[in-house]
C-alpha cells in the first residue's frame, strides 16, 4: 500500500521539483547574465583622441574579466575605420591595473605594434574587440587623428636636399600648457622600401611628446612635389667605375 | 636452399628498409630540433641607439607543425629580472616573407629606455614553443646602445632653452648605419616635474629612425650638460619623494643587516634612490608589508632603516623578505635582491617602577600610617576582561615624602599589542574605623592603555593621584625580542 502512494507522491512532486530546479537554474542564469553584462573591464590607452598618432606606434590597453574562472581570450581584434587591422596578444603584466582594480589579475595588458603611417592623415576610428573564454564580448572604440611624414607608409631613407645646415628650425610650443620642443624641417626627400622617392618642398613638424619621450610627426609635409631637385650622380658611376 | 636464398635476397632489402627507416627516423627526430623556432629581434637594434619610450619588438614562429609560441616571451636586459612581453600579433610582412609563418607572429612591449644608463647594454629574448612533441626554446641575445637627452628617467618636457643662439644644424648621412639624415641641436632643456632641469649647452644629435619613423636621438649631450640649470636647483621639499623616484641611477652592492630586528639596508647609487623592504609570512607571497626610505647624495653608500621588523611581525611565524632599490618613475625595479628569512623570537616586555615617592599617603591622620602598595599589571581587569596578570610589590608603609622600592615585572610571549596598568593602592587593612579613613585610593594609570610594541624603551614620570593619595613614579617599559 505504501509503495503506490510513494510512487504517486513522487510522480506528483516530480514536475514541481523539476519546475523549482528549472526556476532556480533560470534565475541563476539570469543572475549570471546580469553579472556578465559588466564582466569585462577594459581600457584602450593608445591610440586615443587626445594625442596624434604617427609613425610606428602601439595599439595598447588592458582588459580583464570580473567573472570568477573566466579570462580574456589571447587575441584582441583591432578594427580601424571598419576594417580588421590587426590582432594583438593579451595579456601581459600590468601592475598598475592590478593596483587600481583589486579584482584584476596580474596579466591584463594587450599591445601590438602598428604603423600609423599606413593610414591617410586625418581622423580615424578604432574599435578593439575583447572576448572572454566564457563568451563575453566588449568593444572599446574611440576616434583619433593620424599624421604621416609624407605619403609613403614606410620611409626607408631620409635625406635633406643639399648640404645646407638650415633645413630644420627649432622652436618651443605649448602642448597642454607645457612648453615642449618642436622641429620644423623643410626640403628633404624620402625613399620607401621599393626605392621610390618623394620630395617635400613644404614643411613638416616634429613635436616632442611625453608618451614616447621623443619627437613625433605632428604635421606632415604640406607640399609634396614630384619634381625632384637635381640629383648629383657620382661621375665614377657614369664612367662605369 | 630456398631459405638461405630468400634470406640472402631479403637481407639487403631488409637492411635497406631498416636503414631508410632509421635514417628517416633520425631525420624526423632531428628535424624539429634543427631550426624549429624562427625569430628575430628588431628593436632595440644593434645599429641604432635606443632612447625614450620605445618598443622592444620582434617576431617569432615555430616551423614544427602544431607548435605554438608561448603567449609570453621573456626579455632580460643586462642582469635585471626578466619581464614578459606578449606574443603574437599580426605581422603581415613576416608571413609575406616566410611562407610557413602564421599570420600572428609579432611580439612587442613598451619599454622606457631612459631608465637605463647611457652606453652599451645587453638584451636576451627567450622564446618558447610547445606542441605534443615537447617544448622548444630559442634565445636571441644582442647588444644595443642607450642614448639619453638627459639623466632623467622620465621627462615632463623636453624643449629648447629659448636663447638666441639655439640652433639645429641639418646634416645628411648623420646616421652612419643607414645613411639617413638628421639634425645636431644645442641649447636643450630637459625637465622632470619637481626635479632639477638638465640643460645641454652642447649638442645632441637626432637622426631619422626607420624603426619609429621619426627623429630619435643618436647621441647624448656632448659635452655633458648641467643638472640644475635653468634658474638653479629648486627643490620643492614636498616633492622630494618624486625627485628621489625619478632621477637616474646606478645601484650596486645592495645588502641588508639585521640587528635586534631592525634592518639596515645599504646600497651604492650614482644618484638618490629609494629602497623598499618587503616582508611577508613565509608561503604567503603578496601579503607583504613595505616601507620606504630615501637615499641622499650622489655616489654615496646609503643606509636606510625603513622600519623595525617587530612593528609588523607576529610571534611564532616565519618571514621572508626582499629588498628593492629603484629610482625610476614607472615601477620597474632597478635591483631586487632577496632579504633575510627569519622567524620571530621570544617577545619580552619588562615594565618596572624604578622609583616611587609617596607625595600624599592618603590618610589625613595619623600621618605616616598609610600602607601603600604598587602593582604592575598586564591585562588588568580595568583594561581587558582577561584578568590581572601582574604583581604587586610587598606592601610598604610609606607616608608623605617617603619612597617605595621599585619593582619590575617581566612578561614573555606577549601579543604585539598589550595592556599595561600601573596601580597604586592604599590598603584598607590598617585603617581604624574609629578614625576617619581616606578613600580607597586605588588608581589605574594608563601607560598607553593599549601599547603597541615598537621596540626600545619608553620611560615616563607619572603621578597617580586620587583625592588625597598621590604617588609619583618613574616607570620604564622595555619591549624587545630575545
Amino acid at each position: 500500500m505504501d509503495t503506490p502512494r510513494r510512487t504517486w507522491t513522487t510522480t506528483r512532486k516530480g514536475p514541481i521539483r523539476r519546475l523549482a530546479v528549472g526556476l532556480v537554474f533560470a534565475a541563476a542564469l539570469l543572475l549570471d547574465a546580469g553579472g556578465a553584462a559588466a564582466a569585462i573591464i577594459a581600457n584602450l590607452e593608445t591610440p586615443n583622441s587626445k594625442e596624434l598618432a604617427s609613425g610606428i606606434g602601439n595599439v595598447q590597453g588592458w582588459a580583464f574579466s570580473t567573472v570568477p574562472g573566466d579570462e580574456i581570450e589571447p587575441l584582441v581584434d583591432v578594427v580601424i575605420d571598419g576594417q580588421p587591422a590587426l590582432q594583438v596578444p593579451c595579456c601581459s603584466p600590468r601592475g598598475d591595473v592590478e593596483q587600481d582594480y583589486p579584482k584584476a589579475p596580474a596579466l591584463s595588458g594587450f599591445a601590438g605594434v602598428y604603423n600609423f603611417q599606413s593610414l591617410t592623415p586625418g581622423s580615424h576610428t578604432v574599435e578593439v574587440h575583447v572576448y572572454s573564454k566564457l563568451g563575453e564580448h566588449k568593444v572599446l572604440s574611440t576616434t583619433f587623428e593620424s599624421e604621416s611624414l609624407g605619403s609613403f607608409s614606410f620611409n626607408k631613407g631620409f635625406s635633406f636636399d643639399d648640404a645646407k645646415a638650415d633645413h630644420c628650425t627649432p622652436s618651443n610650443v605649448l602642448v597642454d600648457g607645457t612648453k615642449v620642443a618642436r622641429l620644423a624641417c623643410t626640403g628633404f626627400r624620402m625613399t620607401n622600401a621599393k626605392g621610390f622617392t618623394e620630395h617635400c618642398a613644404g614643411t613638416v613638424e616634429l613635436t616632442w611628446m611625453v608618451s614616447s619621450q621623443g619627437f613625433r610627426v605632428t604635421k606632415g609635409c604640406d607640399l609634396i612635389d614630384w619634381t625632384m631637385p637635381p640629383i648629383v650622380i657620382n661621375p665614377d658611376f657614369l664612367e662605369g667605375k | 636452399m630456398n631459405i638461405p636464398r630468400q634470406n640472402i635476397r631479403r637481407g639487403p632489402a631488409l637492411r635497406a628498409w631498416l636503414c631508410t627507416a632509421l635514417v628517416a627516423a633520425v631525420v624526423c627526430w632531428a628535424g624539429p630540433a634543427a631550426a624549429v623556432i624562427k625569430a628575430a629581434l628588431e628593436a632595440p637594434a644593434s645599429d641604432f641607439p635606443a632612447s625614450g619610450v620605445a618598443n622592444i619588438q620582434g617576431w617569432a614562429f615555430s616551423t614544427t607543425p602544431g607548435a605554438k609560441i608561448h603567449r609570453l616571451i621573456q626579455v632580460q636586459i643586462d642582469s635585471e629580472p626578466p619581464f614578459p612581453v606578449p606574443c603574437c600579433s599580426s605581422r603581415g610582412d613576416v608571413s609575406d616573407a616566410n611562407p610557413n609563418a602564421p599570420g600572428n607572429t609579432g611580439f612587442s612591449g613598451v619599454y622606457n629606455f631612459q631608465r637605463l644608463s647611457e652606453g652599451m647594454h645587453s638584451i636576451k629574448v627567450t622564446i618558447k614553443a610547445s606542441s605534443n612533441k615537447g617544448t622548444e626554446t630559442k634565445t636571441i641575445t644582442s647588444n644595443f646602445e642607450v642614448v639619453k637627452v638627459s639623466p632623467h628617467k622620465f621627462l615632463k618636457s623636453f624643449r629648447w632653452q629659448d636663447t638666441p643662439d639655439q640652433d639645429c644644424e641639418s646634416i645628411n648621412g648623420l646616421d652612419p648605419a643607414h645613411g639617413n639624415a638628421g639634425a645636431v641641436c644645442n641649447k636643450t632643456r630637459a625637465i622632470r616635474d619637481g626635479s632639477p632641469t638638465f640643460d645641454c649647452d652642447g649638442t645632441i644629435q637626432f637622426a631619422y629612425s626607420q624603426a619609429s619613423q621619426t627623429f630619435m636621438p643618436i647621441t647624448g649631450c656632448d659635452p655633458n650638460g648641467t643638472l640644475g640649470g635653468g634658474g638653479g636647483l629648486v627643490i620643492d621639499l614636498g616633492k622630494i619623494p618624486e625627485i628621489l623616484e625619478c632621477l637616474p641611477n646606478l645601484v650596486s652592492n645592495v645588502s641588508v643587516t639585521v640587528d635586534k630586528l631592525v634592518p639596515t639596508i645599504r646600497f651604492n647609487t650614482a644618484f638618490p634612490a629609494k629602497a623598499s623592504f618587503k616582508i611577508w609570512p613565509k608561503g604567503k607571497v603578496g601579503q607583504d608589508l613595505a616601507a620606504w626610505g630615501g637615499g641622499s647624495t650622489k655616489e654615496t653608500t646609503h643606509e636606510l632603516k625603513p622600519f623595525p621588523f617587530l612593528s609588523v611581525i607576529q610571534p611564532d611565524a616565519e618571514y621572508v623578505s626582499e629588498i628593492t632599490v629603484e629610482s625610476n618613475c614607472k615601477g620597474q625595479p632597478d635591483l631586487t635582491v632577496p632579504g633575510p628569512s627569519f622567524g620571530t623570537p621570544k617577545r619580552v616586555v619588562r615594565v618596572s617602577i624604578q622609583s616611587a615617592q609617596v607625595l600624599s599617603d592618603g590618610d589625613d591622620w595619623p600621618k605616616g600610617s598609610g600602607e601603600i602598595s604598587l602593582g604592575i599589571f598586564f591585562e588588568h581587569p580595568s583594561l581587558t576582561p582577561a584578568g590581572e596578570k601582574g604583581v604587586f610589590s610587598p606592601q610598604h608603609s610609606a607616608s608623605d615624602g617617603e619612597s617605595i622600592p621599585g619593582i619590575s615585572v617581566e612578561w614573555v610571549g606577549a601579543k604585539k599589542e598589550f595592556d599595561v596598568a600601573v596601580v597604586a593602592r592604599e590598603d584598607d587593612d590598617g585603617c581604624n574605623p574609629l578614625f576617619w579613613c581616606g578613600p580607597h585610593a586605588s588608581k589605574t594609570l594608563s601607560f598607553g592603555s593599549s601599547l603597541t610594541l615598537s621596540g626600545g624603551t619608553e620611560q615616563a614620570t607619572l603621578v597617580l593621584s586620587d583625592d588625597n593619595l598621590k604617588v609619583k613614579l618613574n616607570v620604564k617599559v622595555e619591549a624587545m625580542y630575545e
